[in-house]
């Protein structure tokens, strides 16, 4: 799965970023790199940092390791 | 058109049409409201009458009052007016853009999306108190992954969550408690967390399914809500949500709760 990774000037550029009931707040996948989804790309509500969000690196998301039943 | 309303209560009514138009119930048009001035879409005009009756439902059940965090997500508004929480008249936050699904609600995407209801049961709890709370969901679609992860969690952080790992309901108060119950999460189901001083009753669509013994302590009273997140990897899911809500014990109203719930999601 293709997600959205930021650099560190991306980052502090867009993280916390809010508009009406939406936020951007980026998160780390299971490789420790800040990610999120492409949906943001579709966000009405992210109109205006849409450019910006266009420009982030795709790369593919490292799912986390399962847990193990109790 | 919107309706116009005006901010009067209209009981078990569910509204009257006069000279002036329609009236809701106030609370209802206290929502109405709250979207207009943010700028929200509201829902068509028979969504209008059948979500006012949901609450009107709600209320004569006696379900309306112990509420402390209600939300709609299944509409025909925009994604910002599903996200108003009806009881305390305020947003919920969409992280990361989780999907809106007009009349069927918002969808996580399995690895950054979530809901936050912004509802702290320890600094917002009015109805929720340890040993007497409920909290739970309306699932139109079970996440995809064989692990399913939370609908509609109670975290704290690194300490304390209650989510459905495996398609079960789970319990956990810190390391030392842990429970599975025997209730199988699905789709099209919503399902009811109900705690006394010592057990937490499960109920699918009303009917009781199952209890587990959790103790008179282990209970998440400072938890926050959230919405396709849990905080123990991995911590998305990718499920379906139409309703959330939390507050007082409800294990006497389950069955008006669901009914109410029910009959607004079969209109749609």
């Amino acid at each position: 799965m293709i997600v959205l990774h930021p650099n560190t000037k991306q980052y502090n550029a867009l993280n916390g970023y809010k508009y009406k009931s939406s936020e951007l707040l980026f998160v780390k996948d299971g490789s420790d790199r800040w990610i999120v989804g492409t949906q943001v790309l579709n966000d009405p509500n992210f109109a205006e940092i849409h450019d910006q969000l266009n420009e982030l690196e795709r790369i593919e998301y490292t799912p986390f390791p399962p847990e193990p039943e109790i | 058109m919107p309706f116009v309303g005006i901010g009067v209560g209209v009981g078990r009514q569910r509204f009257s049409q006069g000279g002036g138009g329609v009236v809701f119930d106030a609370d209802y048009q206290a929502v109405l409201d709250y979207a207009t001035t943010q700028g929200y879409t509201l829902p068509s005009s028979g969504q209008q009458t059948l979500q006012n009756q949901l609450l009107v439902d709600l209320k004569d059940g006696g379900i309306w009052s112990k509420l402390d965090t209600f939300a709609v997500f299944a509409t025909d508004g925009d994604s910002d007016f599903g996200l108003i929480d009806w009881k305390r008249v305020t947003d919920y936050t969409a992280i990361n853009s989780p999907t809106f699904t007009t009349n069927v609600g918002f969808q996580g995407n399995g690895t950054s999306s979530y809901i936050d209801s912004n509802y702290n049961a320890s600094t917002s709890g009015v109805n929720y108190l340890t040993g007497n709370y409920s909290f739970g969901w309306y699932m139109d679609t079970i996440d995809a992954s064989p692990s399913a992860e939370a609908a509609f969690a109670a975290t704290i952080p690194g300490s304390n969550w209650v989510r459905y790992p495996l398609k079960r309901f789970y319990y956990t108060s810190g390391v030392s408690f842990q429970a599975y119950s025997n209730l199988t999460i699905g789709s099209n189901q919503m399902v009811m967390a109900n705690a006394s001083a010592t057990n937490l009753t499960l109920y699918a669509n009303g009917s009781l399914t199952d209890t587990i013994s959790i103790g008179a302590t282990k209970n998440p009273a400072n938890a926050n809500f959230l919405a396709f997140y849990q905080n123990l990897a991995p911590n998305y899911s990718d499920s379906q949500l139409g309703m959330v809500y939390a507050g007082g014990n409800l294990d006497s109203q389950a069955s008006d709760f669901y009914n109410a719930w029910n009959t607004y999601l079969t209109s749609l």
